[in-house]
Protein backbone atom coordinates (compact mmCIF):
# COMPACT_ATOMS: atom_id res chain seq x y z
CA UNK A 1 0.00 0.00 0.00
CA UNK A 2 1.81 3.58 -1.26
CA UNK A 3 1.09 6.15 0.94
CA UNK A 4 3.17 9.08 -0.19
CA UNK A 5 4.85 9.59 -3.50
CA UNK A 6 7.54 12.00 -4.83
CA UNK A 7 5.53 11.23 -7.99
CA UNK A 8 2.84 13.97 -8.97
CA UNK A 9 1.45 11.61 -11.34
CA UNK A 10 0.41 9.40 -8.94
CA UNK A 11 -0.56 12.33 -5.30
CA UNK A 12 -4.03 12.10 -6.20
CA UNK A 13 -4.04 8.42 -6.21
CA UNK A 14 -2.54 7.43 -2.32
CA UNK A 15 -3.03 5.53 -0.78
CA UNK A 16 -3.02 2.56 -3.03
CA UNK A 17 -2.31 -0.90 -3.31
CA UNK A 18 0.09 -2.50 -5.91
CA UNK A 19 0.62 -6.14 -6.60
CA UNK A 20 3.04 -8.49 -8.41
CA UNK A 21 0.73 -11.53 -10.55
CA UNK A 22 1.97 -14.48 -11.51
CA UNK A 23 -0.17 -15.48 -14.37
CA UNK A 24 -0.71 -19.20 -14.75
CA UNK A 25 1.49 -20.18 -18.06
CA UNK A 26 4.57 -18.47 -16.01
CA UNK A 27 4.44 -14.34 -16.63
CA UNK A 28 4.41 -11.59 -14.17
CA UNK A 29 3.37 -8.73 -13.90
CA UNK A 30 2.73 -5.82 -11.80
CA UNK A 31 -0.56 -3.94 -11.39
CA UNK A 32 -3.09 -1.86 -9.40
CA UNK A 33 -5.28 -3.56 -7.07
CA UNK A 34 -8.96 -2.71 -8.18
CA UNK A 35 -10.44 -3.94 -5.10
CA UNK A 36 -10.70 -6.50 -2.09
CA UNK A 37 -8.05 -7.40 -0.07
CA UNK A 38 -6.29 -10.24 -1.27
CA UNK A 39 -3.83 -12.72 0.57
CA UNK A 40 -0.64 -13.37 -0.81
CA UNK A 41 -1.28 -16.26 -3.32
CA UNK A 42 -4.78 -15.58 -3.70
CA UNK A 43 -6.57 -15.79 -6.94
CA UNK A 44 -7.06 -12.31 -8.91
CA UNK A 45 -8.59 -11.73 -12.01
CA UNK A 46 -7.91 -8.72 -14.49
CA UNK A 47 -10.04 -5.59 -14.20
CA UNK A 48 -9.25 -2.59 -16.85
CA UNK A 49 -9.51 0.70 -15.86
CA UNK A 50 -9.23 4.04 -16.93
CA UNK A 51 -7.32 7.00 -16.34
CA UNK A 52 -7.50 10.35 -18.74
CA UNK A 53 -9.01 8.24 -21.86
CA UNK A 54 -6.62 5.43 -21.62
CA UNK A 55 -7.24 2.02 -20.51
CA UNK A 56 -4.99 0.29 -17.92
CA UNK A 57 -4.83 -3.30 -16.64
CA UNK A 58 -5.75 -3.66 -12.69
CA UNK A 59 -6.70 -6.82 -10.54
CA UNK A 60 -9.28 -7.34 -8.07
CA UNK A 61 -9.34 -11.28 -6.14
CA UNK A 62 -10.98 -14.04 -8.45
CA UNK A 63 -14.71 -14.83 -7.01
CA UNK A 64 -14.53 -11.63 -4.53
CA UNK B 1 46.87 -15.47 -12.10
CA UNK B 2 43.79 -17.00 -10.95
CA UNK B 3 41.51 -15.09 -8.56
CA UNK B 4 43.02 -15.85 -5.18
CA UNK B 5 45.98 -14.58 -6.41
CA UNK B 6 44.51 -10.64 -6.49
CA UNK B 7 43.99 -11.11 -2.22
CA UNK B 8 45.61 -8.39 -0.88
CA UNK B 9 46.51 -6.51 -4.26
CA UNK B 10 45.25 -3.26 -3.31
CA UNK B 11 44.83 -1.20 -0.83
CA UNK B 12 42.74 1.87 0.16
CA UNK B 13 45.34 4.51 1.52
CA UNK B 14 43.59 7.49 1.72
CA UNK B 15 39.82 8.24 2.41
CA UNK B 16 37.58 11.61 2.40
CA UNK B 17 34.40 12.78 2.51
CA UNK B 18 32.66 16.06 2.16
CA UNK B 19 29.98 17.58 4.88
CA UNK B 20 26.59 15.21 4.13
CA UNK B 21 23.81 17.82 3.91
CA UNK B 22 20.82 17.93 1.81
CA UNK B 23 21.69 20.61 -0.27
CA UNK B 24 24.10 23.48 0.13
CA UNK B 25 24.63 26.72 -1.80
CA UNK B 26 27.96 25.45 -2.68
CA UNK B 27 28.73 24.16 -6.06
CA UNK B 28 28.87 20.22 -6.54
CA UNK B 29 31.80 20.08 -8.39
CA UNK B 30 34.12 22.02 -5.48
CA UNK B 31 32.50 19.46 -3.17
CA UNK B 32 34.06 17.11 -5.13
CA UNK B 33 37.37 17.99 -6.26
CA UNK B 34 37.33 18.81 -2.25
CA UNK B 35 37.17 15.59 -1.49
CA UNK B 36 39.16 13.86 -4.02
CA UNK B 37 41.65 16.23 -2.60
CA UNK B 38 41.16 15.07 0.59
CA UNK B 39 41.36 11.63 -0.11
CA UNK B 40 44.72 12.42 -1.95
CA UNK B 41 46.17 14.53 1.35
CA UNK B 42 45.21 11.44 4.00
CA UNK B 43 47.15 9.31 1.67
CA UNK B 44 49.99 11.47 1.39
CA UNK B 45 50.05 11.78 -2.36
CA UNK B 46 49.11 14.51 -5.06
CA UNK B 47 47.08 14.48 -8.10
CA UNK B 48 49.99 14.02 -9.99
CA UNK B 49 50.34 10.24 -8.43
CA UNK B 50 47.06 9.60 -10.16
CA UNK B 51 47.51 7.28 -12.99
CA UNK B 52 43.90 5.63 -12.58
CA UNK B 53 40.37 5.97 -12.14
CA UNK B 54 37.58 4.25 -11.46
CA UNK B 55 33.41 5.78 -11.47
CA UNK B 56 30.09 5.49 -11.96
CA UNK B 57 28.92 8.28 -14.59
CA UNK B 58 25.63 6.41 -14.97
CA UNK B 59 24.54 7.36 -11.50
CA UNK B 60 26.62 10.78 -11.51
CA UNK B 61 25.20 12.05 -14.52
CA UNK B 62 23.73 14.42 -11.31
CA UNK B 63 27.30 14.96 -10.03
CA UNK B 64 30.68 14.95 -11.69
CA UNK B 65 31.98 12.80 -14.24
CA UNK B 66 34.81 10.93 -13.98
CA UNK B 67 36.56 13.02 -17.87
CA UNK B 68 35.26 16.11 -15.83
CA UNK B 69 37.66 15.52 -12.39
CA UNK B 70 40.19 14.86 -14.33
CA UNK B 71 39.73 18.31 -16.67
CA UNK B 72 39.43 20.11 -13.74
CA UNK B 73 43.00 18.49 -11.47
CA UNK B 74 44.61 18.19 -14.96
CA UNK B 75 45.38 14.44 -14.07
CA UNK B 76 47.42 12.11 -16.48
CA UNK B 77 45.49 8.45 -16.51
CA UNK B 78 46.81 5.53 -18.21
CA UNK B 79 43.71 3.61 -16.88
CA UNK B 80 40.17 4.70 -16.63
CA UNK B 81 37.16 2.21 -16.20
CA UNK B 82 33.39 2.85 -15.59
CA UNK B 83 32.44 0.04 -12.68
CA UNK B 84 28.90 -1.41 -12.89
CA UNK B 85 26.40 0.22 -11.37
CA UNK B 86 26.62 2.87 -8.45
CA UNK B 87 26.84 0.92 -5.18
CA UNK B 88 27.46 -2.56 -6.37
CA UNK B 89 31.01 -0.79 -8.53
CA UNK B 90 32.10 1.16 -5.93
CA UNK B 91 32.48 -1.88 -3.87
CA UNK B 92 34.12 -3.85 -6.63
CA UNK B 93 36.25 -0.89 -7.69
CA UNK B 94 38.89 -2.28 -4.97
CA UNK B 95 39.20 -5.51 -6.72
CA UNK B 96 38.87 -3.73 -10.36
CA UNK B 97 42.13 -1.39 -8.92
CA UNK B 98 44.05 -4.77 -7.91
CA UNK B 99 43.58 -6.17 -11.65
CA UNK B 100 45.16 -2.95 -13.28
CA UNK B 101 47.81 -2.35 -10.27
CA UNK B 102 48.89 -6.02 -10.74
CA UNK B 103 48.43 -6.00 -14.84
CA UNK B 104 50.97 -2.51 -14.47
CA UNK B 105 48.23 -0.65 -15.83
CA UNK B 106 47.88 2.05 -13.23
CA UNK B 107 49.74 2.84 -10.21
CA UNK B 108 47.19 5.08 -7.80
CA UNK B 109 43.69 5.07 -8.49
CA UNK B 110 41.30 7.12 -7.67
CA UNK B 111 37.01 6.71 -7.22
CA UNK B 112 35.08 9.20 -5.90
CA UNK B 113 30.96 9.76 -5.99
CA UNK B 114 29.61 13.01 -5.81
CA UNK B 115 26.14 13.16 -5.44
CA UNK B 116 23.22 15.94 -5.64
CA UNK B 117 20.20 14.17 -4.93
CA UNK B 118 19.23 16.69 -2.44
CA UNK B 119 18.30 19.58 -4.61
CA UNK B 120 15.19 19.71 -5.84
CA UNK B 121 15.28 18.36 -9.57
CA UNK B 122 13.40 16.25 -11.74
CA UNK B 123 13.65 12.51 -11.63
CA UNK B 124 16.64 12.71 -9.27
CA UNK B 125 15.39 11.16 -6.31
CA UNK B 126 13.30 8.63 -8.32
CA UNK B 127 16.39 7.68 -10.42
CA UNK B 128 13.91 8.71 -13.55
CA UNK B 129 16.42 9.59 -15.50
CA UNK B 130 17.52 6.31 -15.33
CA UNK B 131 13.88 4.91 -17.01
CA UNK B 132 13.59 7.28 -19.73
CA UNK B 133 12.37 5.31 -22.71
CA UNK B 134 12.58 1.83 -20.65
CA UNK B 135 9.93 -1.32 -20.62
CA UNK B 136 9.76 -0.23 -16.62
CA UNK B 137 8.01 2.93 -18.02
CA UNK B 138 5.39 1.34 -20.49
CA UNK B 139 4.91 -1.61 -18.03
CA UNK B 140 5.00 -0.68 -14.38
CA UNK B 141 5.42 2.91 -14.04
CA UNK B 142 1.40 3.78 -15.79
CA UNK B 143 0.12 1.68 -12.44
CA UNK B 144 1.91 3.34 -10.28
CA UNK B 145 4.68 0.86 -9.85
CA UNK B 146 7.13 3.38 -9.45
CA UNK B 147 9.91 4.61 -7.16
CA UNK B 148 12.31 2.69 -5.44
CA UNK B 149 10.47 2.97 -1.75
CA UNK B 150 7.44 1.05 -3.60
CA UNK B 151 10.05 -1.42 -5.52
CA UNK B 152 11.25 -2.19 -1.65
CA UNK B 153 8.07 -2.13 -0.47
CA UNK B 154 7.31 -5.02 -2.81
CA UNK B 155 10.26 -7.05 -1.39
CA UNK B 156 9.35 -6.51 1.98
CA UNK B 157 6.03 -7.72 1.87
CA UNK B 158 7.06 -10.69 -0.61
CA UNK B 159 10.26 -11.33 2.56
CA UNK B 160 7.29 -11.41 5.26
CA UNK B 161 4.52 -13.68 2.77
CA UNK B 162 7.68 -16.05 2.31
CA UNK B 163 9.62 -15.68 5.77
CA UNK B 164 7.38 -13.57 8.52
CA UNK B 165 8.70 -10.19 8.98
CA UNK B 166 7.09 -7.86 11.95
CA UNK B 167 7.46 -4.26 11.85
CA UNK B 168 9.14 -4.59 14.99
CA UNK B 169 12.05 -6.10 13.18
CA UNK B 170 12.67 -3.85 10.71
CA UNK B 171 12.33 -1.38 13.20
CA UNK B 172 14.80 -3.11 15.52
CA UNK B 173 17.14 -2.32 12.29
CA UNK B 174 16.43 1.27 11.61
CA UNK B 175 16.75 1.89 15.21
CA UNK B 176 20.26 0.11 15.57
CA UNK B 177 21.71 1.58 12.05
CA UNK B 178 20.49 5.46 13.12
CA UNK B 179 21.29 5.35 16.61
CA UNK B 180 25.14 4.71 14.99
CA UNK B 181 24.28 7.90 12.77
CA UNK B 182 23.52 9.52 16.03
CA UNK B 183 26.52 9.69 17.55
CA UNK B 184 28.89 9.87 14.55
CA UNK B 185 30.11 13.62 13.71
CA UNK B 186 29.60 13.23 9.85
CA UNK B 187 25.85 12.24 10.19
CA UNK B 188 23.45 14.61 8.24
CA UNK B 189 20.53 13.28 10.86
CA UNK B 190 21.91 12.44 13.97
CA UNK B 191 18.79 12.86 15.94
CA UNK B 192 18.55 9.31 18.22
CA UNK B 193 15.56 7.01 17.30
CA UNK B 194 13.48 4.98 19.43
CA UNK B 195 10.87 1.64 19.12
CA UNK B 196 7.96 4.10 19.73
CA UNK B 197 9.90 6.90 17.88
CA UNK B 198 9.73 4.36 14.62
CA UNK B 199 6.33 2.54 15.54
CA UNK B 200 4.79 5.88 15.53
CA UNK B 201 6.70 7.65 11.76
CA UNK B 202 4.31 7.52 8.93
CA UNK B 203 4.12 4.56 6.22
CA UNK B 204 5.65 5.67 2.94
CA UNK B 205 4.98 2.23 1.35
CA UNK B 206 3.68 -0.81 3.57
CA UNK B 207 5.43 -1.60 5.18
CA UNK B 208 8.11 0.67 4.90
CA UNK B 209 7.98 3.76 6.98
CA UNK B 210 9.55 7.27 6.78
CA UNK B 211 12.58 6.15 9.37
CA UNK B 212 12.88 2.71 7.06
CA UNK B 213 13.72 4.92 4.08
CA UNK B 214 17.48 6.69 2.94
CA UNK B 215 18.20 10.32 3.02
CA UNK B 216 18.77 12.70 0.60
CA UNK B 217 22.31 13.88 0.13
CA UNK B 218 24.39 16.62 -1.75
CA UNK B 219 27.49 15.69 -1.20
CA UNK B 220 30.80 14.22 -2.16
CA UNK B 221 33.36 10.98 -0.84
CA UNK B 222 36.32 9.55 -2.39
CA UNK B 223 39.03 6.78 -1.75
CA UNK B 224 42.78 6.15 -3.38
CA UNK B 225 43.98 2.70 -4.13
CA UNK B 226 47.77 1.38 -5.06
CA UNK B 227 49.40 -1.33 -4.74
CA UNK B 228 50.06 -3.06 -0.82
CA UNK B 229 54.28 -2.47 -1.01
CA UNK B 230 53.52 1.22 -2.17
CA UNK B 231 51.07 1.27 0.49
CA UNK B 232 53.64 0.34 3.30
CA UNK B 233 55.32 3.71 2.38
CA UNK B 234 52.65 6.08 2.66
CA UNK B 235 51.85 8.12 6.00
CA UNK B 236 48.27 5.72 6.77
CA UNK B 237 47.96 2.46 7.78
CA UNK B 238 47.25 0.24 4.64
CA UNK B 239 43.81 -1.35 4.59
CA UNK B 240 43.98 -4.15 1.67
CA UNK B 241 41.37 -5.18 -0.26
CA UNK B 242 40.89 -9.39 0.89
CA UNK B 243 38.13 -10.50 -1.57
CA UNK B 244 35.45 -9.02 -3.94
CA UNK B 245 32.80 -10.23 -5.83
CA UNK B 246 29.82 -8.82 -8.61
CA UNK B 247 27.16 -10.74 -9.54
CA UNK B 248 24.09 -9.18 -11.28
CA UNK B 249 20.50 -10.22 -12.27
CA UNK B 250 20.01 -11.27 -15.78
CA UNK B 251 17.45 -8.72 -16.29
CA UNK B 252 18.29 -5.44 -18.03
CA UNK B 253 18.81 -2.69 -15.13
CA UNK B 254 17.00 -0.23 -16.66
CA UNK B 255 13.76 -2.35 -17.77
CA UNK B 256 12.34 -4.24 -15.19
CA UNK B 257 12.19 -4.46 -11.60
CA UNK B 258 9.56 -7.53 -10.85
CA UNK B 259 10.84 -9.72 -13.68
CA UNK B 260 13.97 -10.85 -11.89
CA UNK B 261 13.97 -14.45 -11.72
CA UNK B 262 15.34 -14.49 -8.06
CA UNK B 263 13.39 -11.88 -6.90
CA UNK B 264 12.82 -10.47 -3.94
CA UNK B 265 16.57 -11.89 -3.03
CA UNK B 266 19.09 -10.35 -5.15
CA UNK B 267 22.77 -11.74 -6.71
CA UNK B 268 24.33 -10.54 -3.14
CA UNK B 269 24.90 -14.37 -2.48
CA UNK B 270 26.34 -14.59 -5.40
CA UNK B 271 28.89 -11.90 -4.99
CA UNK B 272 29.44 -12.95 -1.39
CA UNK B 273 30.11 -16.06 -1.84
CA UNK B 274 32.89 -14.98 -4.58
CA UNK B 275 34.20 -12.46 -2.46
CA UNK B 276 34.51 -15.20 0.33
CA UNK B 277 36.06 -17.90 -2.07
CA UNK B 278 38.81 -14.83 -3.35
CA UNK B 279 39.59 -14.27 0.65
CA UNK B 280 40.02 -17.65 2.15
CA UNK B 281 37.71 -16.57 4.86
CA UNK B 282 33.94 -16.86 5.90
CA UNK B 283 31.07 -14.69 7.07
CA UNK B 284 32.39 -15.75 10.62
CA UNK B 285 35.69 -13.98 10.35
CA UNK B 286 33.72 -10.63 9.58
CA UNK B 287 33.98 -8.47 12.34
CA UNK B 288 31.59 -5.38 11.05
CA UNK B 289 29.49 -4.88 8.29
CA UNK B 290 28.59 -1.57 6.06
CA UNK B 291 25.54 -2.73 3.99
CA UNK B 292 24.14 -0.53 1.47
CA UNK B 293 20.72 0.51 2.80
CA UNK B 294 18.46 2.28 0.80
CA UNK B 295 15.90 1.17 2.79
CA UNK B 296 16.32 -1.33 6.26
CA UNK B 297 14.38 -4.31 4.05
CA UNK B 298 17.43 -4.27 1.42
CA UNK B 299 20.09 -4.29 4.72
CA UNK B 300 18.21 -6.55 6.26
CA UNK B 301 18.52 -9.38 3.08
CA UNK B 302 21.95 -8.75 2.76
CA UNK B 303 22.59 -10.11 5.89
CA UNK B 304 21.21 -13.72 5.18
CA UNK B 305 22.65 -13.00 1.53
CA UNK B 306 26.23 -12.48 2.73
CA UNK B 307 25.67 -15.51 5.28
CA UNK B 308 25.74 -14.08 9.04
CA UNK B 309 22.54 -16.43 9.00
CA UNK B 310 20.35 -18.30 7.17
CA UNK B 311 17.88 -18.07 5.02
CA UNK B 312 14.54 -16.36 5.83
CA UNK B 313 16.74 -15.63 9.50
CA UNK B 314 17.95 -12.25 9.22
CA UNK B 315 14.59 -10.56 10.61
CA UNK B 316 15.08 -12.50 14.13
CA UNK B 317 19.11 -11.25 13.67
CA UNK B 318 18.49 -7.79 13.99
CA UNK B 319 16.81 -8.35 17.16
CA UNK B 320 17.73 -7.50 20.58
CA UNK B 321 20.87 -4.82 19.75
CA UNK B 322 22.80 -7.80 17.82
CA UNK B 323 23.99 -5.26 15.10
CA UNK B 324 24.17 -2.67 17.39
CA UNK B 325 28.33 -1.88 18.10
CA UNK B 326 28.61 -4.42 20.55
CA UNK B 327 26.39 -6.41 19.39
CA UNK B 328 26.76 -10.09 17.49
CA UNK B 329 27.39 -8.16 13.74
CA UNK B 330 27.59 -4.14 14.50
CA UNK B 331 26.11 -2.88 10.89
CA UNK B 332 26.57 0.50 9.34
CA UNK B 333 28.51 2.16 12.22
CA UNK B 334 28.23 5.44 10.54
CA UNK B 335 24.31 5.62 10.25
CA UNK B 336 24.40 4.03 6.95
CA UNK B 337 22.61 5.84 4.02
CA UNK B 338 19.23 6.06 6.43
CA UNK B 339 21.14 8.27 9.00
CA UNK B 340 24.86 9.25 7.51
CA UNK B 341 24.31 10.02 3.79
CA UNK B 342 22.95 8.99 0.69
CA UNK B 343 26.30 8.32 -1.19
CA UNK B 344 25.88 4.56 -2.41
CA UNK B 345 28.35 2.69 -0.89
CA UNK B 346 30.83 5.00 -0.61
CA UNK B 347 30.36 6.38 2.17
CA UNK B 348 30.66 2.46 3.96
CA UNK B 349 33.85 1.80 2.50
CA UNK B 350 35.43 4.88 3.91
CA UNK B 351 33.92 4.04 7.10
CA UNK B 352 34.99 0.71 6.91
CA UNK B 353 38.75 1.58 6.08
CA UNK B 354 38.40 4.06 9.19
CA UNK B 355 37.47 1.45 11.43
CA UNK B 356 40.19 -1.03 10.29
CA UNK B 357 42.43 1.67 11.13
CA UNK B 358 41.04 1.75 14.39
CA UNK B 359 40.52 5.78 13.79
CA UNK B 360 37.06 5.62 13.83
CA UNK B 361 35.54 8.72 14.59
CA UNK B 362 32.49 7.29 16.73
CA UNK B 363 31.18 3.43 17.33
CA UNK B 364 34.78 1.86 17.23
CA UNK B 365 34.40 -2.04 16.47
CA UNK B 366 36.98 -3.25 19.25
CA UNK B 367 39.96 -4.71 17.83
CA UNK B 368 37.85 -5.13 14.00
CA UNK B 369 40.40 -6.79 11.71
CA UNK B 370 38.19 -7.32 8.80
CA UNK B 371 35.25 -5.35 7.57
CA UNK B 372 32.46 -6.46 4.65
CA UNK B 373 31.25 -3.30 2.73
CA UNK B 374 28.60 -4.15 0.43
CA UNK B 375 26.67 -2.12 -2.58
CA UNK B 376 23.78 -2.23 -4.22
CA UNK B 377 22.77 -1.14 -8.03
CA UNK B 378 19.58 -1.67 -9.39
CA UNK B 379 19.87 -5.26 -10.04
CA UNK B 380 23.69 -4.87 -9.94
CA UNK B 381 25.15 -6.49 -6.21
CA UNK B 382 28.79 -6.05 -5.13
CA UNK B 383 30.51 -7.50 -1.89
CA UNK B 384 33.91 -6.40 -0.71
CA UNK B 385 35.92 -7.82 2.04
CA UNK B 386 38.27 -5.24 3.58
CA UNK B 387 41.27 -5.92 6.44
CA UNK B 388 43.79 -4.55 8.42
CA UNK B 389 47.37 -5.29 7.55
CA UNK B 390 48.89 -7.01 9.73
Amino acid sequence: VVHRTLDPDFHDDVPYTIVTVDFDDGARMAGRLCGGNPQPGAAVAVEFYEVDGQVLIGFRPSGG
Amino acid sequence: MNRQGLRGRSAIVGVAESPMVRDTERNLREIVIGAVLGALEDAGLSPKDVDGIITDDEISQVGMTGSEVVGALGLQRSFMVQAPSAGAGYAYAPLLAAMALEAGEASVVLCFLGLEFGREQPGAATFAYLNEGSDRQAFEYPFGFAGTPVYYAMVAQRYRALYGLKDEQLGALAVSIRNHGARHPGAQRPEPVTMADYLASPYVAEPLRLLDCCLRTTAAAAFVLTSPDRARSLRRPAVLMLGAGYAASAVSRRHFWTQRPEFPATMTSVAARRAYEMAGIGPADVDFAELQDPYTIAALMQIESCGFCGEGEAASFVEGGQVSVGGRLPVNTHGGQLSHGYMMSVTHIVEAVRQLRREAPANPVNGASIGLVSGLGPGDCGVLLLGRDA
